[in-house]
């Protein structure tokens, strides 16, 4: 069965003058950039659904606001296809896409270092459905699993905006040093220094969980 | 000092950002470090801790709000605010109403519902092949003490397929309906929307209409923006009820629609009224071509069919909406045809100016007054059948009378007469003397004229012969149009295609079809 799609080319046989379609889905990046800048703008429609989804996320963990993340998420993809010309595939599209995004709400004004409310409240609130979905679980598993998530985020609200950012970017996106200090724009020292200033004041706040965990 | 820095070495070391002589001193240490081992231990906690945070999923018109707001920048570069708080109407608005755009809807037929368990499978298969697409987190170097296990972590959350158009979920499938009842019934409770607001998108739409509509004016942008692109809505009818009141929608709102292949499974074309109903009532896809040169009266009709939300039509969440870019030769023809577009507009504009001078006695007539044009006459006077150029929409005596294509005779003597005078010297029923730009755009779209199937066309209309619609006589799926560039070739045309068998040559007669498992795979 064909996968939905969000686009694709349709050309034409000649034979039976029907049309076909293509999907663009397992298109790399490179290439799809590569076809936007032609002037096949709905190309960018892909990228936007292939990171959509990871960069909101990682964006309500540094932001801490579900509303936030969706607004720079939307700006970030938008300024980026403004200025996708001036990338030059140097980096993953992914960095040079964050790195916007970083941009994007310091540019807004965001406060980065918000005291974040509840994830789920923020969920409640907005209708957006979690991807992470177990229906079996047990209604107090989750109960415990959403007071655990709440006390992590608090804890992250807590730490400094380029401290959390640097973490996230670590243990969300699994990105190297170097890429990190890609993005954030500073050394890759000051970026192991980061990571681990933000672990060890993380590991002091959640001292209780961490122990509870040991157990 | 000293247990700063290790406790930097020792998080460094757990995400693998060691050398490897950095690494043996930190193993050592670990060895003989009990506090460093929990300390390890912890990091590795805080880091499940990050995995179990909850991920959340855009909302599925994010992808489309994004494009459409990174257009409507490219329009208009001062415009900041986020698409999905920008009212629907001001992002329509900010299109230029272009002459030459053509916005294609393709609409996919089936004889029943859509199962709704197949449509999950669409959707997770849809989301697994999105996350094998997916590029996957960094990789952790085999000397990271996160482990195998961590190594699982991954940044991808599940995307789910990004533009789909869920519309009247709550409406199972029934049985086929008169379709003349409907239409005699909906007919009388509604009335053409003379005037009414571009996309009265209001509280009375749901979200996710609003989201078809806005992808329909994503399409119609993206095509005057010069990316040939159109969009594409699967909708299931229930056979040839539901075609028959989309067609219905269609007309009501002044727009000219074609049926799509009629072809059997094997390719093979119908034979005779019967196998052109079985091919219309098959489960596979036929396909429902509409071509405009705007995208208002489409949305107005599209929106106006998802509100009625009747249980013989249904819109399908199984397709996104498709917007596409056409291959180099679909791409020329698509090219050659919006030329004709825009020539045939730049023509009438030219005659409507100098008619709005001389105000000529046939445009006066077609103003409301009641008399027929002289072409129409003309039509009338050449043809047994009364076919030609009638009026339609508006009331004898009303303020904007406008002409109306009735058939194929009449397009083709249109198209022939537009070719035949490009002086000026015959007259021409869709110049009226006051026509403003608006009014053209709607007179070209309306002479993009295809056939429908026979049964559609008795069908669609309560007890009244079907007007609008020319018999389907020729050949199903005809080819593209031949699309001309310049008038003369338009008028050689003309004058070989006088004898009555022969595809007329009218100024815009785009034709796509759609194979039937084009789009899905109705299995």
């Amino acid at each position: 069965m064909a996968a939905p799609s969000i686009s694709g080319t349709f050309s034409v046989d000649k034979s039976s003058e029907s049309w076909h379609y293509d999907s663009n889905v397992s298109k790399p990046d490179q290439e799809l950039i590569a076809e936007c800048l032609a002037g096949q703008t709905h190309a960018f429609g892909d990228l936007v659904v292939r990171y959509q989804n990871r960069l909101f996320n990682t964006l309500i963990t540094v932001l801490g606001s579900v509303d936030d993340a969706r607004d720079v998420s939307q700006e970030a993809f938008v300024n980026a296809f403004q200025k996708l010309h001036t990338f030059r595939g140097r980096s993953a599209f992914y960095s040079w896409l964050f790195r916007i995004a970083l941009n994007s709400a310091v540019s807004q004004k965001r406060k980065l270092n918000r005291v974040t409310v509840s994830i789920e409240a923020a969920r409640d609130q907005s209708g957006l459905e979690p991807l992470d979905r177990h229906p079996g679980s047990r209604p107090e598993h989750a109960l415990e699993l959403s007071e655990r998530q709440g006390a992590v985020r608090a804890a992250l609200a807590e730490l400094a905006e380029e401290f959390r950012t640097a973490l996230v970017l670590k243990e969300m996106e699994d990105l190297s040093y170097e890429e990190i200090a890609e993005i954030v724009g500073c050394p890759i020292g000051t970026v192991r220094s980061r990571i681990h200033r933000a672990r060890a004041e993380l590991r002091e706040r959640l001292q209780g969980l961490l122990q509870e965990s040991d157990e | 000092m000293k247990d700063q820095i290790s406790e930097e070495l020792l998080s460094a070391y757990f995400d693998g950002e060691l050398s490897a002589n950095e690494r043996v001193q930190v193993e050592h240490w670990l060895n003989s470090n009990p506090a460093a081992r929990q300390q390890v231990a912890d990091y590795r906690r805080i880091s499940r801790m990050f995995e179990g945070l909850s991920r959340l999923e855009v909302p599925q018109e994010f992808p489309t709000e994004v494009l459409a707001l990174a257009e409507r920048r490219m329009l208009l570069p001062n415009s900041s605010s986020p698409a999905r708080r920008a009212p629907i109407r001001l992002w329509w608005m900010a299109v230029p109403a272009a002459a030459a755009a053509a916005l294609l809807m393709f609409f996919n037929f089936s004889n029943r519902a859509p199962d709704p368990d197949r449509m999950a499978v669409a959707n997770l298969d849809g989301a697994e092949q999105r996350n094998d697409d997916l590029p996957g987190p960094g990789a952790v170097g085999s000397s990271s003490p996160r482990g195998a296990e961590d190594d699982q972590v991954s940044a991808n959350p599940t995307v789910r397929p990004a533009v789909e158009s869920s519309v009247g979920e709550s409406v199972s499938p029934v049985a086929p309906v008169d379709s003349r009842d409907v239409a005699k019934d909906k007919a009388a409770a509604e009335k053409p929307d003379d005037g009414a607001a571009l996309v009265a998108l209001d509280s009375a739409i749901d979200s996710q209409v609003a989201a078809v509509v806005e992808d329909a004016i994503l399409g119609a942008q993206k095509t005057e923006s010069g990316d040939q692109a159109f969009s594409a809505v699967t909708v299931y009818v229930d056979g040839l009820d539901g075609l028959a009141l989309i067609q219905r929608f269609l007309e009501e709102n002044q727009i000219v629609a074609s049926s799509g292949s009629n072809k059997g499974p094997d390719g093979a074309e119908p034979d005779g009224e019967a196998s052109k109903a079985d091919a219309a009532l098959s489960p596979g896809k036929q396909a429902l071509c509409v071509v405009v040169t705007e995208a208002e009266p489409l949305v107005r009709a599209f929106t106006k069919m998802i509100r009625e939300r009747h249980p013989a039509i249904r819109i399908s969440a199984e397709d996104p909406i498709v917007i596409a870019t056409l291959d180099e030769d679909s791409r020329a023809r698509f090219a050659k045809a919006e030329r004709e577009v825009s020539q045939s507009l730049e023509r009438f504009t030219e005659r409507a100016a100098k008619d709005s001078v001389s105000a000529a006695a046939p445009a006066a007539s077609m103003r409301g007054d009641g008399q027929k044009s002289a072409v129409a006459k003309k039509a009338g006077s050449k043809s047994a059948s009364g076919a030609g150029i009638a009026r339609r929409g508006a009331p004898s005596g009303g303020p904007r009378g406008k002409a109306q294509l009735m058939d194929r005779n009449g397009a083709e003597r249109i198209a022939q007469a537009a070719v035949k005078a490009p002086t000026g010297d015959v007259d021409h029923p869709e110049i009226v003397g006051d026509a403003d730009e608006d009014q053209m755009r709607e007179i070209v779209s309306r002479q993009v004229i295809v056939p429908v199937p026979a049964e559609v066309q008795n069908r669609s209309r309560s007890g009244a012969p079907n007007k609008l619609r020319a018999p389907i006589s020729e050949n199903s799926p005809r080819p593209p149009a031949q699309a001309t560039n310049d008038g003369q070739t338009v008028t050689a045309q003309a004058d070989a295609d006088e004898k009555a068998s022969k595809p007329a040559p009218m100024l815009v007669r785009m034709m796509i079809l759609i194979e039937r498992e084009s789009l899905t795979d109705d299995k």
